[in-house]
């Protein structure tokens, strides 16, 4: 049928392609690779933002440039797959060698992924009090340190002075206004606009950013002795007063609010002000809007309070990484003032390194933003940690608390008090 | 071909003195045929078969999203029927397949019916019919998200103009599922569109002919001729957009992300909720296998049904 030098030739590659195969799903890709010269090494460094991703990169480039014998490959992933590739190669006892990590840090300790660092802090000199406690504590796990601190976020309340001055208003938002202030701010503003799709502003309705800082402005908890507090007399407050912007026409309705953007609602003019995180701020100073249209305050005081929830990064070091050393120094750079000025440089994130100039930086590269730091530096002054309300096992149910409990309540279907209670339930659940 | 001309060949194939000679070309022949299909055969034991066993497993376990799993028994199916997120995603998936199905069906059948008359346009008409299958999914359901937005749609524009109140698409039930319906039944017309198509070519014309003489009109061959000859199609079709329907994931995913939305419950089907356990916040990977076999035997069953009751709506003819 075939003639035998044929037969020959096709099994035999039909054994070299099946040998290559077995040989190329058994063999591990180092994430890292050296070239054997002292020192050398190649670097794989992994975040999700791609906002970030510019800041980053001239982060790295700075590095590079101090460090000629180290080179750094700088891979984005889009965030919502970012954690199953991270598990996947961590898991594997692959992936990259230094990478950013969140609150979510206690599983990957646990599971043996991260090197500890604190013998390269210590060899090295760097000082933890450079950078924000509240974040910097948040990668210390049972008396380690796994986690730098990168950066540090916060929510702020921006304001189109075009809509206002269009409107003919003359109260606008200030460093010292009070919820009442918002209210009445709004209402004036919803009297005076005419298109019936705008809307006098947007504050995050969600339980997680919007309610829960409230709450915590109001002097309650979201969590107490690892138990759900939101039926609280505070919870139940908040609430409510976040419902009656709601239904004072003052947001959105929550039927609206699924493809409702603050940011793109800001920018064309539709809401005249909007609570808006400071990562989002960089998409306004970009936008094709004015120098100066937008200006930023800290969030409106209740019972003069005006906490924010706040969370950060880290850059995290792989515990199988080839390079430990060099990881480090790139972690160091990276963190240093001299990174993260170059870091905050792309305008993206407000650094957790605490020198002026980082925050000098990161002003000046939203110079558009009127009032930018005075409103954040006002933010610093009065945050709690976001993972108080999003400890790591209720950031799987959180979703679960904006459609079973959040989209009723808002919708009028479920009171406050029972509103509170179902999110106490689903909190206790998580928590186990 | 029949068990006759089998055995003919078989014959033919093996006579008496060389009959050793050629079963050993035979075996080499096989062995090499089996190592070119080595490759084939790792990946579906590797992502197939391995993959499916490895989340049978998992679903005995708590499993985070790091870290080795921790065999817990029956843990996990324990908790489904307490799981009142999995009833929400249960009830709409089979609320959308039971909208959904018909929807595609009913349109493929018109579009393929019209597709077999000449008319002027008729290659335009067929590229549009063809057009969504080519289409990139994410990009249509965006298009479709932003033709339903509620402040600046298209739709709403339009509804405005005509002096009713804007509707707020994506904000109650009724509206996400009119939605989801109008993108998946674009998205999926097509392909059943041509099946049926090229099932119709195979009805012989006699049949029409033969109906037309004895005065049956159009409305009355297309149900006693055109249906049931093409059953055999018809059922395909409707078993794999059936299938594929209760698969549903991307149209509520995009439309309704799961961050954000207060309204993610009204397009919640069981994979977006198995998406949401495995791969949101810190991952219930489990559980989320747990609910995943859920949704296998759930198409299982569907499956085994339409195959019970096929047997006696689809013809297949005289030799089948």
């Amino acid at each position: 049928m075939f003639p035998s030098r044929f037969k020959r030739i096709a099994s035999g590659t039909a054994v070299a392609i099946a040998v290559t195969l077995a040989i190329a799903g058994c063999s591990s890709t180092p994430s890292s690779t050296s070239n054997g010269s002292g020192g050398a090494a190649n670097l794989s460094l992994m975040i999700w933002d791609p906002a970030q991703t510019a800041g980053v990169q001239k982060a790295v480039d700075g590095f590079e440039a101090k460090n000629p014998k180290i080179k750094v490959s700088l891979q984005q992933v889009p965030q919502d797959q970012y954690y199953t590739k991270l598990d996947a190669s961590l898991g594997a006892g692959e992936g990259p060698d230094v990478m950013w990590q969140s609150s979510a840090i206690p599983v990957y300790v646990k599971g043996g992924a991260l090197e500890p660092l604190d013998s390269y802090i210590k060899k090295s000199g760097l000082k933890l009090s450079d950078y924000a406690p509240i974040i910097s504590n948040l990668y210390k796990i049972n008396g380690k340190q796994y986690g730098i601190a990168k950066d540090q976020d916060t929510w702020t309340f921006v304001y189109n002075s075009a809509v206002f001055k269009k409107l003919g208003m003359t109260d606008v938002p200030t460093n010292n206004w009070t919820w009442d202030d918002m209210v009445k701010i709004a209402k004036e503003v919803k009297s005076k606009q005419t298109s019936s799709t705008d809307v006098p502003m947007s504050y995050d309705r969600a339980f997680n950013n919007g309610v829960a800082s409230v709450i915590h402005q109001l002097g309650g908890k979201v969590v107490d002795n690892n138990k759900g507090v939101v039926s609280s007399p505070e919870g139940t407050k908040a609430l409510t007063m976040m419902k009656d912007l709601q239904d004072q026409g003052l947001i959105p309705v929550v039927a609206n609010s699924t493809d409702f953007n603050p940011v793109s609602a800001l920018i064309s003019g539709t809401a005249a002000m909007a609570e808006i995180p400071s990562w989002n701020l960089s998409l306004l100073s970009k936008s094709t809007a004015p120098a100066g249209t937008f200006h930023v305050v800290r969030l409106p005081s209740v019972n003069g309070k005006w906490l924010t929830d706040t969370n950060g990064l880290s850059y995290v070091m792989n515990a199988n990484s080839a390079h430990k050393d060099a990881s480090w120094k790139l972690i160091q750079y990276l963190t240093s003032t001299e990174g993260a000025v170059l870091h905050a440089e792309g305008g993206a994130s407000i650094p957790a390194n605490t020198a002026k100039s980082t925050l000098d930086a990161y002003v000046t590269a939203n110079s558009n933003l009127a009032g930018l730091r005075d409103a954040i530096s006002a933010a610093h002054q009065q945050m709690y940690l976001r993972t108080s309300s999003e400890y790591p096992p209720v950031r799987g149910p959180i979703p679960q608390i904006e459609s079973t409990q959040m989209g009723p309540f808002y919708a009028g279907k479920i009171s406050a008090s029972d509103v509170g209670k179902g999110i106490d339930q689903i909190i206790d659940k998580a928590l186990g | 071909m029949t068990s006759s001309t089998l055995l003919r060949s078989s014959t033919v194939a093996t006579p008496g003195p060389r009959r050793n000679k050629r079963r050993g070309f035979g075996r080499r022949d096989a062995l090499i045929g089996f190592l070119f299909l080595i490759p084939l055969l790792a990946g579906l034991l590797l992502f197939r078969f391995y993959g499916f066993a490895y989340n049978v497993w998992l679903s005995f376990t708590k499993a985070g999203a790091f870290g080795p799993p921790q065999f817990i028994g029956w843990g996990n199916y324990q908790q489904l029927f307490s799981d009142s997120q999995l009833a929400v995603a249960v009830v709409n998936t089979f609320k959308f397949a039971i909208i959904i199905v018909p929807v595609v069906i009913v349109v493929s059948l018109l579009c393929a019916t019209v597709m077999q008359y000449k008319f002027r346009g008729q290659s335009a008409f067929r590229a549009i019919v063809f057009l969504p299958a080519v289409f990139l999914p994410t990009a249509i359901i965006f298009v479709f998200g932003w033709l339903f937005q509620t402040q600046y749609g298209l739709i709403n524009t339009t509804i405005s103009s005509l002096g009713s109140s804007p509707v707020s698409w994506l904000g109650s039930s009724t509206g996400v599922t009119v939605v989801i319906t109008v993108i998946v039944v674009y998205l999926s017309f097509s392909v059943p569109t041509i099946i049926l198509y090229a099932g119709m070519q195979e009805i012989p014309t006699e049949m029409y002919e033969a109906a037309t003489l004895d005065g049956a009109r159009p409305v009355r061959r297309f149900f006693s001729i055109t249906l049931p000859l093409l059953s055999p199609s018809l059922f395909f079709v409707i078993l794999t957009t059936t299938i594929g329907v209760l698969k549903l994931f991307d149209v509520p995913y995009l439309l309704l992300p799961p961050e954000q939305s207060t309204s993610v419950n009204y397009g919640m089907t069981v994979l977006y909720y198995y998406y949401q356990l495995a791969f949101v916040g810190i991952g219930q990977r489990g559980y989320a296998a747990a609910v995943s076999l859920v949704l296998f035997v759930l198409i299982l069953a569907v499956s085994l049904i339409m195959f019970r009751v096929q047997r006696r709506f689809v013809h297949y003819g005289e030799d089948g």
